[in-house]
């Protein structure tokens, strides 16, 4: 039977092919498994990034828009005035 | 399917999509038909697609096989880093016309066939080598054949069961009907509204989606294990870049990822399991 884990790089050692490793599964779902030890902040700490960068992005576009919004106010009240 | 048989599928599709598109243009110019260019490709993306089930609906003949090898392997997705598990049998059996079949499913030693069945889990877990199964094999290609068992919607569930394939045809559909919405130009302002938040909706379905892909994999919960084994790992895959991501060491938007993560492939027999 075969399955998969994910640990943060480093955090466990000796993850050579063919090298034995302790885990631990679920009786009812073997396919479900853990490697005994190691940590598993990758999820949270990648996720904070794309976040991070989201947000600059998204404050970048909204700067953007503003200033566009601006512009076109400013062009309709030279116009007009 | 044989090697042979594979690399026909994939011709028709290399080139078979070009040559219908290219001969339903002239046909289409000359006899005055505008979107015969347009039909031709669809048809035979159609014939690539559905072709194989849909002559083993029609055409095949039932038989049975017996299982010589049970392989089970693990699909990793680069750049989320989850994976999936393919389940094969490799089936050997002597139908009628051994010599119509590909030549690189023929076992030397004798008139017999040897073919590898995609089979779902539970269908694997459940079947030991040396098991007797039913098979449908086309009798004027022998090599192309399947589980008898097997339907096209049990390949379309073991694909929408990948979590990564789900959402990407989520995002898809919304995007569809994104660009479907703003085709659309409602007199009433009540009508434009109500497109406005569909639109809004089919933007937030989409972010998240591609937040949620971004969530792979989720590892199992230690109160979910209730078993210790030791097994032995046949494969590690580092993942430590993705295409968005900010590093924040730097500062700087980088493709690499904050906290690279090691996917490790375990092989190991429960007891549960002979």
């Amino acid at each position: 039977m075969r399955a998969t884990d994910a640990v943060d790089s480093g955090s466990v050692h000796g993850l050579d092919i063919g090298a034995p490793l302790s885990i631990r599964y679920a009786a009812a779902t073997p396919r479900m498994v853990r490697i005994a030890g190691g940590t598993r902040t990758f999820r949270a700490r990648n996720a904070r990034g794309m976040l991070e960068q989201m947000a600059i992005v998204s404050g970048m576009l909204g700067v953007m828009l503003a200033f566009w919004a601006v512009m076109q106010r400013r062009k309709g009240s030279r116009r007009w005035g | 399917m044989g090697l042979v048989d594979s690399f026909l599928l994939l011709g028709v599709f290399f080139l078979g999509l070009p040559v219908a598109a290219v001969v339903g243009t002239l046909l289409g110019r000359l006899l005055h038909v505008p979107r015969l260019g347009g039909c031709l490709p669809g048809l035979v993306l159609l014939t690539v697609l559905f072709g194989v089930p849909l002559s083993l609906r029609v055409a095949g003949m039932h038989g049975t096989a017996r299982v010589a090898e049970r392989r089970e392997s693990v699909r990793v997705l680069g750049y989320t880093g989850s994976s999936f598990n393919t389940y094969n049998l490799v089936l050997h059996f002597s139908p009628p016309g051994v010599s119509l079949a590909d030549a690189t499913t023929r076992i030397t030693s004798g008139d017999s066939l040897r073919l590898s069945a995609r089979t779902t889990r539970d269908v694997f877990d459940r079947t030991k080598v040396g098991d007797v199964v039913d098979i449908v094999y086309l009798p004027f290609r022998p090599s192309i054949g399947k589980l008898a068992d097997r339907s096209f919607l049990d390949l379309l569930r073991e694909a929408m069961a990948v979590t990564e394939i789900a959402l990407g045809l989520l995002v898809v559909l919304a995007m569809a009907a994104t660009i479907a919405l703003s085709r659309l130009t409602p007199v009433r302002p009540a009508l434009r509204r109500t497109r406005a938040v569909a639109i809004a909706a089919c933007a937030v379905i989409a972010f998240g989606a591609g937040w949620l892909s971004y969530q792979n994999p989720r590892p199992v919960p230690e109160s979910a294990v209730d078993t210790s084994a030791v097994a032995r790992i046949v494969g590690v895959q580092r993942i430590d870049r993705t295409l968005f991501s900010f590093d924040n060491s730097t500062g700087r938007s980088s493709d690499k990822l904050v906290q690279p993560f090691d996917v490790v492939e375990v092989e190991f027999t429960p007891p549960t399991i002979g």
